[in-house]
Protein backbone atom coordinates (compact mmCIF):
# COMPACT_ATOMS: atom_id res chain seq x y z
CA UNK A 1 0.00 0.00 0.00
CA UNK A 2 1.09 3.19 -0.61
CA UNK A 3 0.35 6.36 1.64
CA UNK A 4 -2.82 7.92 -0.47
CA UNK A 5 -4.18 4.29 -0.01
CA UNK A 6 -3.80 3.94 4.02
CA UNK A 7 -4.18 7.65 4.31
CA UNK A 8 -8.05 7.27 2.89
CA UNK A 9 -8.27 4.48 5.10
CA UNK A 10 -7.11 5.64 8.48
CA UNK A 11 -10.21 6.55 9.62
CA UNK A 12 -11.28 3.01 9.89
CA UNK A 13 -8.44 1.57 10.67
CA UNK A 14 -8.07 4.08 13.84
CA UNK A 15 -11.54 2.50 15.01
CA UNK A 16 -10.72 -0.92 14.38
CA UNK A 17 -13.37 -1.16 11.50
CA UNK A 18 -10.89 -3.05 9.16
CA UNK A 19 -10.93 -6.77 8.44
CA UNK A 20 -7.33 -8.54 9.20
CA UNK A 21 -5.94 -8.54 6.16
CA UNK A 22 -6.31 -5.08 4.93
CA UNK A 23 -4.99 -4.28 8.46
CA UNK A 24 -2.34 -6.09 8.79
CA UNK A 25 -1.42 -4.33 5.30
CA UNK A 26 -2.24 -0.81 6.80
CA UNK A 27 0.59 -1.90 9.64
CA UNK A 28 3.07 -3.11 7.80
CA UNK A 29 3.13 0.28 5.69
CA UNK A 30 2.66 2.58 9.36
CA UNK A 31 5.75 0.63 10.98
CA UNK A 32 7.71 2.26 8.09
CA UNK A 33 6.03 5.95 7.63
CA UNK A 34 6.62 8.52 10.04
CA UNK A 35 4.37 10.78 8.16
CA UNK A 36 1.39 8.35 8.13
CA UNK A 37 2.02 7.67 11.56
CA UNK A 38 1.38 11.31 12.40
CA UNK A 39 -1.83 11.34 10.43
CA UNK A 40 -3.14 8.44 12.78
CA UNK A 41 -2.07 10.12 15.86
CA UNK A 42 -3.94 13.41 14.61
CA UNK A 43 -6.79 10.59 13.53
CA UNK A 44 -7.00 9.73 17.42
CA UNK A 45 -6.49 13.02 19.04
CA UNK A 46 -9.87 14.08 17.21
CA UNK A 47 -11.41 11.02 18.42
CA UNK A 48 -10.65 11.94 21.67
CA UNK A 49 -12.11 15.48 21.01
CA UNK A 50 -15.11 14.53 19.87
CA UNK A 51 -15.77 12.01 22.63
CA UNK A 52 -17.51 14.63 25.46
CA UNK A 53 -20.34 14.03 27.60
CA UNK A 54 -23.23 14.89 26.28
CA UNK A 55 -26.68 16.24 27.17
CA UNK A 56 -29.74 16.19 24.78
CA UNK A 57 -31.71 18.85 24.93
CA UNK A 58 -34.07 19.46 26.87
CA UNK A 59 -36.72 21.02 24.31
CA UNK A 60 -36.25 18.01 21.78
CA UNK A 61 -38.60 16.67 23.04
CA UNK A 62 -41.59 18.74 22.78
CA UNK A 63 -40.61 19.37 19.77
CA UNK A 64 -40.60 15.78 18.07
CA UNK A 65 -44.19 15.80 19.91
CA UNK A 66 -45.47 19.05 17.61
CA UNK A 67 -43.80 17.11 14.74
CA UNK A 68 -46.21 13.81 15.76
CA UNK A 69 -49.23 12.61 13.55
CA UNK A 70 -52.72 13.51 15.63
CA UNK A 71 -53.98 10.54 17.47
CA UNK A 72 -57.61 9.06 17.67
CA UNK A 73 -59.72 8.86 20.52
CA UNK A 74 -62.58 6.17 21.06
CA UNK A 75 -65.49 7.10 22.39
CA UNK A 76 -68.14 5.31 23.79
CA UNK A 77 -71.86 5.78 23.71
CA UNK A 78 -73.32 4.11 26.86
CA UNK A 79 -76.18 2.29 25.74
CA UNK A 80 -75.08 2.44 22.01
CA UNK A 81 -72.97 -0.23 21.08
CA UNK A 82 -70.90 1.58 18.00
CA UNK A 83 -68.28 3.57 18.49
CA UNK A 84 -67.55 6.73 16.51
CA UNK A 85 -64.32 7.66 16.15
CA UNK A 86 -62.99 11.08 17.26
CA UNK A 87 -59.91 13.44 16.24
CA UNK A 88 -57.97 13.71 19.80
CA UNK A 89 -56.21 17.09 19.63
CA UNK A 90 -52.93 18.16 19.20
CA UNK A 91 -52.13 18.82 22.92
CA UNK A 92 -53.93 15.41 23.55
CA UNK A 93 -51.65 13.44 21.03
CA UNK A 94 -48.20 15.62 22.99
CA UNK A 95 -49.19 13.81 25.75
CA UNK A 96 -49.53 10.55 24.91
CA UNK A 97 -46.50 11.06 23.24
CA UNK A 98 -45.17 12.33 26.50
CA UNK A 99 -45.82 9.49 28.38
CA UNK A 100 -44.18 7.22 25.32
CA UNK A 101 -41.09 8.90 25.51
CA UNK A 102 -40.47 8.22 28.84
CA UNK A 103 -37.76 6.34 29.63
CA UNK A 104 -38.43 4.28 32.89
CA UNK A 105 -35.64 4.26 35.48
CA UNK A 106 -35.14 4.15 38.93
CA UNK A 107 -34.56 7.41 40.41
CA UNK A 108 -36.19 9.17 43.55
CA UNK A 109 -37.88 12.49 43.29
CA UNK A 110 -36.64 15.39 46.26
CA UNK A 111 -39.48 17.93 45.73
CA UNK A 112 -42.87 17.93 46.22
CA UNK A 113 -42.68 19.46 42.62
CA UNK A 114 -40.68 16.92 41.45
CA UNK A 115 -43.54 14.54 42.78
CA UNK A 116 -46.19 15.50 41.65
CA UNK A 117 -45.02 15.85 38.09
CA UNK A 118 -44.05 12.54 38.37
CA UNK A 119 -47.56 11.55 39.40
CA UNK A 120 -49.17 13.63 36.20
CA UNK A 121 -46.85 11.37 33.60
CA UNK A 122 -47.74 8.29 35.87
CA UNK A 123 -51.24 9.55 35.53
CA UNK A 124 -50.82 10.20 31.41
CA UNK A 125 -48.86 6.59 31.19
CA UNK A 126 -52.14 5.13 32.81
CA UNK A 127 -54.38 6.97 30.13
CA UNK A 128 -52.35 6.00 27.17
CA UNK A 129 -52.70 2.42 28.44
CA UNK A 130 -56.62 2.98 28.62
CA UNK A 131 -56.96 3.38 32.29
CA UNK A 132 -57.99 6.66 33.01
CA UNK A 133 -61.98 6.97 31.55
CA UNK A 134 -63.89 10.42 31.49
CA UNK A 135 -67.93 9.78 31.66
CA UNK A 136 -69.65 12.71 30.83
CA UNK A 137 -73.56 13.58 31.01
CA UNK A 138 -75.11 16.62 29.11
CA UNK A 139 -77.70 18.00 31.03
CA UNK A 140 -80.85 19.38 29.70
CA UNK A 141 -79.63 22.83 30.55
CA UNK A 142 -76.33 23.03 28.76
CA UNK A 143 -74.39 21.95 31.32
CA UNK A 144 -72.45 19.04 31.58
CA UNK A 145 -71.26 16.50 34.78
CA UNK A 146 -67.59 14.89 34.09
CA UNK A 147 -66.34 12.04 36.15
CA UNK A 148 -63.36 10.66 36.34
CA UNK A 149 -62.46 7.15 36.71
CA UNK A 150 -58.61 5.76 36.68
CA UNK A 151 -58.35 1.95 36.24
CA UNK A 152 -62.72 1.88 37.29
CA UNK A 153 -62.29 3.44 40.15
CA UNK A 154 -63.54 6.78 40.19
CA UNK A 155 -61.67 9.99 41.10
CA UNK A 156 -62.09 12.56 43.76
CA UNK A 157 -64.08 15.50 42.63
CA UNK A 158 -60.97 17.60 43.07
CA UNK A 159 -59.24 15.78 40.67
CA UNK A 160 -57.81 18.48 38.73
CA UNK A 161 -60.42 18.37 35.47
CA UNK A 162 -61.43 21.78 33.88
CA UNK A 163 -64.72 21.61 31.54
CA UNK A 164 -65.93 24.21 28.94
CA UNK A 165 -68.65 23.85 27.36
CA UNK A 166 -70.06 25.84 24.34
CA UNK A 167 -73.72 25.62 23.46
CA UNK A 168 -75.47 25.92 19.86
CA UNK A 169 -78.87 24.48 19.97
CA UNK A 170 -78.97 20.92 21.11
CA UNK A 171 -74.98 20.58 20.61
CA UNK A 172 -72.51 21.34 23.02
CA UNK A 173 -69.14 21.48 22.10
CA UNK A 174 -67.44 20.19 25.67
CA UNK A 175 -63.73 20.46 26.25
CA UNK A 176 -62.26 18.57 28.67
CA UNK A 177 -58.62 19.82 30.15
CA UNK A 178 -56.94 17.89 32.63
CA UNK A 179 -53.35 19.66 33.31
CA UNK A 180 -50.98 18.57 35.60
CA UNK A 181 -48.91 21.57 35.36
CA UNK A 182 -46.74 21.95 38.91
CA UNK A 183 -46.45 25.94 38.65
CA UNK A 184 -50.30 25.42 38.73
CA UNK A 185 -50.40 24.28 42.31
CA UNK A 186 -49.45 24.85 45.76
CA UNK A 187 -48.01 21.38 46.12
CA UNK A 188 -46.32 20.32 49.38
CA UNK A 189 -45.66 16.72 51.12
CA UNK A 190 -48.07 15.53 53.48
CA UNK A 191 -46.34 13.36 56.05
CA UNK A 192 -43.94 11.71 54.01
CA UNK A 193 -42.35 12.15 50.72
CA UNK A 194 -45.27 9.81 49.54
CA UNK A 195 -48.40 11.85 49.77
CA UNK A 196 -48.66 15.02 48.29
CA UNK A 197 -51.04 17.86 49.24
CA UNK A 198 -52.01 20.30 46.58
CA UNK A 199 -54.71 22.72 45.45
CA UNK A 200 -54.46 24.81 42.45
CA UNK A 201 -52.96 28.26 43.42
CA UNK A 202 -55.47 31.16 44.28
CA UNK A 203 -57.70 29.00 45.75
CA UNK A 204 -57.85 27.13 48.91
CA UNK A 205 -61.22 25.91 49.58
CA UNK A 206 -60.68 22.49 48.21
CA UNK A 207 -57.78 20.32 48.06
CA UNK A 208 -56.64 16.93 47.43
CA UNK A 209 -54.55 14.67 49.45
CA UNK A 210 -52.84 11.78 47.31
CA UNK A 211 -50.81 8.63 48.12
CA UNK A 212 -48.21 7.73 45.88
CA UNK A 213 -47.21 4.00 45.00
CA UNK A 214 -43.81 4.86 45.64
CA UNK A 215 -42.58 3.11 42.45
CA UNK A 216 -44.04 4.05 39.57
CA UNK A 217 -45.66 7.54 41.38
CA UNK A 218 -49.75 6.50 40.59
CA UNK A 219 -51.60 6.94 42.93
CA UNK A 220 -53.00 4.60 45.82
CA UNK A 221 -55.34 6.43 47.13
CA UNK A 222 -56.77 9.97 46.71
CA UNK A 223 -58.91 11.92 49.47
CA UNK A 224 -61.05 15.59 48.35
CA UNK A 225 -60.78 17.26 51.33
CA UNK A 226 -63.00 21.64 51.88
CA UNK A 227 -62.00 23.83 54.45
CA UNK A 228 -63.81 23.93 57.23
CA UNK A 229 -63.09 27.03 59.28
CA UNK A 230 -59.33 25.64 60.18
CA UNK A 231 -59.89 22.09 59.64
CA UNK A 232 -60.03 20.49 56.37
CA UNK A 233 -63.25 18.06 56.25
CA UNK A 234 -62.95 14.54 53.97
CA UNK A 235 -65.48 15.09 50.76
CA UNK A 236 -64.62 11.72 49.24
CA UNK A 237 -62.15 9.28 48.67
CA UNK A 238 -60.88 6.66 46.69
CA UNK A 239 -58.08 4.21 46.94
CA UNK A 240 -56.73 2.49 44.19
CA UNK A 241 -54.60 -1.26 43.08
CA UNK A 242 -51.75 -0.84 41.72
CA UNK A 243 -51.40 -3.86 39.28
CA UNK A 244 -48.27 -5.65 38.69
CA UNK A 245 -47.48 -4.15 35.26
CA UNK A 246 -47.93 -0.93 36.10
CA UNK A 247 -45.29 -0.87 38.83
CA UNK A 248 -42.47 0.56 36.29
CA UNK A 249 -40.77 3.59 37.28
CA UNK A 250 -41.38 6.42 35.62
CA UNK A 251 -38.82 9.06 35.61
CA UNK A 252 -39.24 12.77 34.32
CA UNK A 253 -35.74 14.59 33.74
CA UNK A 254 -36.05 18.06 33.58
CA UNK A 255 -39.32 19.58 32.30
CA UNK A 256 -39.46 19.44 28.44
CA UNK A 257 -43.05 18.23 28.45
CA UNK A 258 -46.55 19.08 28.19
CA UNK A 259 -48.93 18.30 31.15
CA UNK A 260 -52.13 19.22 29.75
CA UNK A 261 -54.57 16.81 28.05
CA UNK A 262 -57.34 18.40 26.24
CA UNK A 263 -60.39 16.22 24.96
CA UNK A 264 -62.71 18.15 22.89
CA UNK A 265 -65.84 15.79 22.03
CA UNK A 266 -68.98 16.84 20.80
CA UNK A 267 -72.48 15.31 22.95
CA UNK A 268 -76.11 16.38 22.48
CA UNK A 269 -78.27 17.38 25.24
CA UNK A 270 -79.22 14.70 27.53
CA UNK A 271 -76.63 12.18 26.17
CA UNK A 272 -73.70 10.24 27.85
CA UNK A 273 -70.93 9.75 26.86
CA UNK A 274 -67.63 7.73 28.41
CA UNK A 275 -64.24 9.06 27.04
CA UNK A 276 -61.42 6.81 26.93
CA UNK A 277 -58.32 8.31 26.11
CA UNK A 278 -56.87 5.16 24.43
CA UNK A 279 -55.45 5.13 20.93
CA UNK A 280 -55.01 1.31 20.31
CA UNK B 1 -50.26 0.98 18.10
CA UNK B 2 -49.03 0.01 21.15
CA UNK B 3 -45.95 -1.87 19.81
CA UNK B 4 -45.30 0.90 17.72
CA UNK B 5 -45.18 3.02 20.29
CA UNK B 6 -43.08 0.60 22.52
CA UNK B 7 -40.52 0.38 19.82
CA UNK B 8 -40.39 4.08 19.74
CA UNK B 9 -39.55 4.34 23.25
CA UNK B 10 -36.62 2.34 22.47
CA UNK B 11 -36.05 3.75 19.11
CA UNK B 12 -35.52 7.66 21.06
CA UNK B 13 -33.92 6.55 23.95
CA UNK B 14 -31.28 5.00 21.96
CA UNK B 15 -30.88 7.82 19.49
CA UNK B 16 -32.12 11.27 20.56
CA UNK B 17 -29.18 12.08 21.97
CA UNK B 18 -26.65 11.29 18.95
CA UNK B 19 -28.47 12.91 16.73
CA UNK B 20 -29.02 15.91 18.39
CA UNK B 21 -25.39 15.90 18.94
CA UNK B 22 -24.41 15.07 15.46
CA UNK B 23 -27.03 17.81 14.60
CA UNK B 24 -25.80 20.27 16.79
CA UNK B 25 -21.99 19.84 15.69
CA UNK B 26 -23.23 20.26 11.76
CA UNK B 27 -24.73 23.32 12.19
CA UNK B 28 -23.68 24.84 15.26
CA UNK B 29 -27.05 25.89 16.35
CA UNK B 30 -29.22 24.86 19.38
CA UNK B 31 -32.40 25.37 17.21
CA UNK B 32 -32.02 24.71 14.11
CA UNK B 33 -29.83 20.90 15.57
CA UNK B 34 -33.16 20.56 17.73
CA UNK B 35 -35.39 20.91 14.15
CA UNK B 36 -33.07 18.44 12.39
CA UNK B 37 -33.39 15.89 14.99
CA UNK B 38 -36.78 16.04 15.69
CA UNK B 39 -37.87 15.86 12.01
CA UNK B 40 -35.71 12.79 12.29
CA UNK B 41 -37.63 11.34 15.33
CA UNK B 42 -40.67 12.12 14.00
CA UNK B 43 -40.50 10.26 10.72
CA UNK B 44 -39.02 7.21 12.81
CA UNK B 45 -42.37 7.60 15.06
CA UNK B 46 -44.36 6.90 11.64
CA UNK B 47 -42.00 4.00 10.66
CA UNK B 48 -41.08 2.81 14.26
CA UNK B 49 -42.71 -0.59 15.07
CA UNK B 50 -41.22 -1.37 11.41
CA UNK B 51 -37.32 -1.01 12.37
CA UNK B 52 -35.27 -4.37 13.53
CA UNK B 53 -33.11 -2.38 15.91
CA UNK B 54 -30.04 -2.99 13.91
CA UNK B 55 -27.45 -0.26 12.16
CA UNK B 56 -29.71 0.18 9.00
CA UNK B 57 -32.31 2.03 11.75
CA UNK B 58 -29.22 4.32 12.73
CA UNK B 59 -27.61 5.18 9.62
CA UNK B 60 -31.52 5.99 8.37
CA UNK B 61 -32.04 8.76 10.85
CA UNK B 62 -28.85 10.47 10.44
CA UNK B 63 -29.40 10.42 6.99
CA UNK B 64 -32.63 12.22 7.30
CA UNK B 65 -30.40 14.74 9.51
CA UNK B 66 -28.44 15.11 6.36
CA UNK B 67 -30.66 15.55 4.16
CA UNK B 68 -33.01 18.24 5.80
CA UNK B 69 -29.75 20.00 7.15
CA UNK B 70 -28.58 20.49 3.30
CA UNK B 71 -32.98 21.69 2.48
CA UNK B 72 -31.41 23.82 5.79
CA UNK B 73 -28.38 25.11 4.16
CA UNK B 74 -29.70 25.84 0.59
CA UNK B 75 -33.04 28.16 2.39
CA UNK B 76 -30.56 29.55 4.61
CA UNK B 77 -27.11 29.85 3.07
CA UNK B 78 -24.12 29.56 6.31
CA UNK B 79 -23.25 32.85 7.39
CA UNK B 80 -19.80 33.76 5.88
CA UNK B 81 -18.59 34.98 9.89
CA UNK B 82 -19.83 32.45 12.21
CA UNK B 83 -21.59 33.78 15.07
CA UNK B 84 -19.48 33.07 18.05
CA UNK B 85 -22.11 31.78 20.18
CA UNK B 86 -22.50 28.88 17.16
CA UNK B 87 -18.77 28.71 17.86
CA UNK B 88 -19.33 28.04 22.07
CA UNK B 89 -22.24 25.61 21.24
CA UNK B 90 -20.27 23.62 19.06
CA UNK B 91 -17.42 23.81 21.79
CA UNK B 92 -20.18 22.61 24.58
CA UNK B 93 -20.07 19.28 22.75
CA UNK B 94 -16.53 18.66 22.78
CA UNK B 95 -13.87 17.70 25.21
CA UNK B 96 -13.12 20.61 27.61
CA UNK B 97 -14.64 22.80 25.28
CA UNK B 98 -12.19 23.26 22.37
CA UNK B 99 -13.05 26.49 21.22
CA UNK B 100 -10.15 26.35 18.66
CA UNK B 101 -11.71 22.68 17.22
CA UNK B 102 -15.12 24.25 16.88
CA UNK B 103 -14.00 27.18 15.31
CA UNK B 104 -12.16 24.80 13.12
CA UNK B 105 -14.93 22.82 12.53
CA UNK B 106 -16.77 26.07 11.40
CA UNK B 107 -14.75 26.57 8.59
CA UNK B 108 -14.87 22.93 7.22
CA UNK B 109 -16.77 23.10 4.27
CA UNK B 110 -20.45 21.26 4.33
CA UNK B 111 -19.71 17.77 2.69
CA UNK B 112 -16.33 17.80 4.73
CA UNK B 113 -17.80 18.48 7.63
CA UNK B 114 -21.08 15.52 7.14
CA UNK B 115 -18.42 13.04 6.31
CA UNK B 116 -16.23 14.17 9.40
CA UNK B 117 -18.07 14.19 12.33
CA UNK B 118 -19.92 11.25 10.72
CA UNK B 119 -16.62 9.14 10.92
CA UNK B 120 -15.05 10.52 13.70
CA UNK B 121 -17.98 12.07 15.93
CA UNK B 122 -20.65 9.33 15.36
CA UNK B 123 -18.10 6.02 14.89
CA UNK B 124 -19.77 5.01 11.16
CA UNK B 125 -17.68 3.29 9.32
CA UNK B 126 -16.46 5.05 6.06
CA UNK B 127 -18.84 2.77 4.26
CA UNK B 128 -21.84 3.52 6.09
CA UNK B 129 -20.94 6.72 5.86
CA UNK B 130 -20.72 7.06 2.28
CA UNK B 131 -24.24 5.45 2.24
CA UNK B 132 -25.82 8.56 4.29
CA UNK B 133 -24.13 11.36 2.45
CA UNK B 134 -25.10 9.39 -0.71
CA UNK B 135 -22.02 9.47 -2.60
CA UNK B 136 -19.40 6.95 -2.96
CA UNK B 137 -17.11 5.38 -0.20
CA UNK B 138 -14.14 6.35 -2.46
CA UNK B 139 -14.90 10.32 -1.95
CA UNK B 140 -16.17 10.00 1.37
CA UNK B 141 -12.60 8.52 2.09
CA UNK B 142 -11.48 11.41 0.94
CA UNK B 143 -13.90 14.29 2.60
CA UNK B 144 -12.55 12.50 5.79
CA UNK B 145 -8.97 12.75 5.05
CA UNK B 146 -8.90 16.30 3.69
CA UNK B 147 -11.26 17.27 6.51
CA UNK B 148 -8.21 15.87 8.94
CA UNK B 149 -5.36 17.69 7.31
CA UNK B 150 -7.77 21.02 7.34
CA UNK B 151 -8.23 20.64 11.25
CA UNK B 152 -4.88 19.53 11.44
CA UNK B 153 -3.17 22.81 10.01
CA UNK B 154 -5.80 24.56 11.47
CA UNK B 155 -4.64 23.52 15.36
CA UNK B 156 -1.20 22.82 13.98
CA UNK B 157 -0.35 25.89 17.05
CA UNK B 158 -3.12 24.93 19.32
CA UNK B 159 -2.48 23.20 22.81
CA UNK B 160 -4.47 19.60 22.13
CA UNK B 161 -1.94 17.36 23.60
CA UNK B 162 0.38 15.69 21.64
CA UNK B 163 0.63 11.74 21.54
CA UNK B 164 3.88 10.10 20.96
CA UNK B 165 3.71 8.42 17.03
CA UNK B 166 3.77 5.07 17.63
CA UNK B 167 3.18 2.06 14.75
CA UNK B 168 0.01 0.22 16.32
Amino acid sequence: MNCSEVQLKLADYAANQLESKAREAMQSHLADCVECRELLAVHRQLSAQLDGDFAVSERLLSKVEAKLPVKQLWVTRLGNPTMKKLALSAAAAAIIASAVLLTPKTASASTPQETFERMGFAIASAARQGGLTMKVHANQDGTVNVRALLDGQELPTTFPIQTTVKRTGDELDIRLAVDFDPSKYEIRFAGDKNTLEFFPKGTQAQRSVVKLDPKSSRPTMWTAQAKQGSTWKTLSDAKFKIKPDNKEPIVVEGFPLTYKLDVNIKMRIGQDAEVIVNPS
Amino acid sequence: MHDQRLAFDLLYAEHATPLYRFALRLCGNRDDAEDLAAEALAKAYRKASKFRGDSSTRTWLFAIVVNEWRMLCRRRPPLEDCPLEDVESLASTLQLENFELAAALRELSPPLREAFLLVKGEGFTQAEAAKICGVPEGTLAYRVHEAILRLRNALRDSEIPHEEVQPR
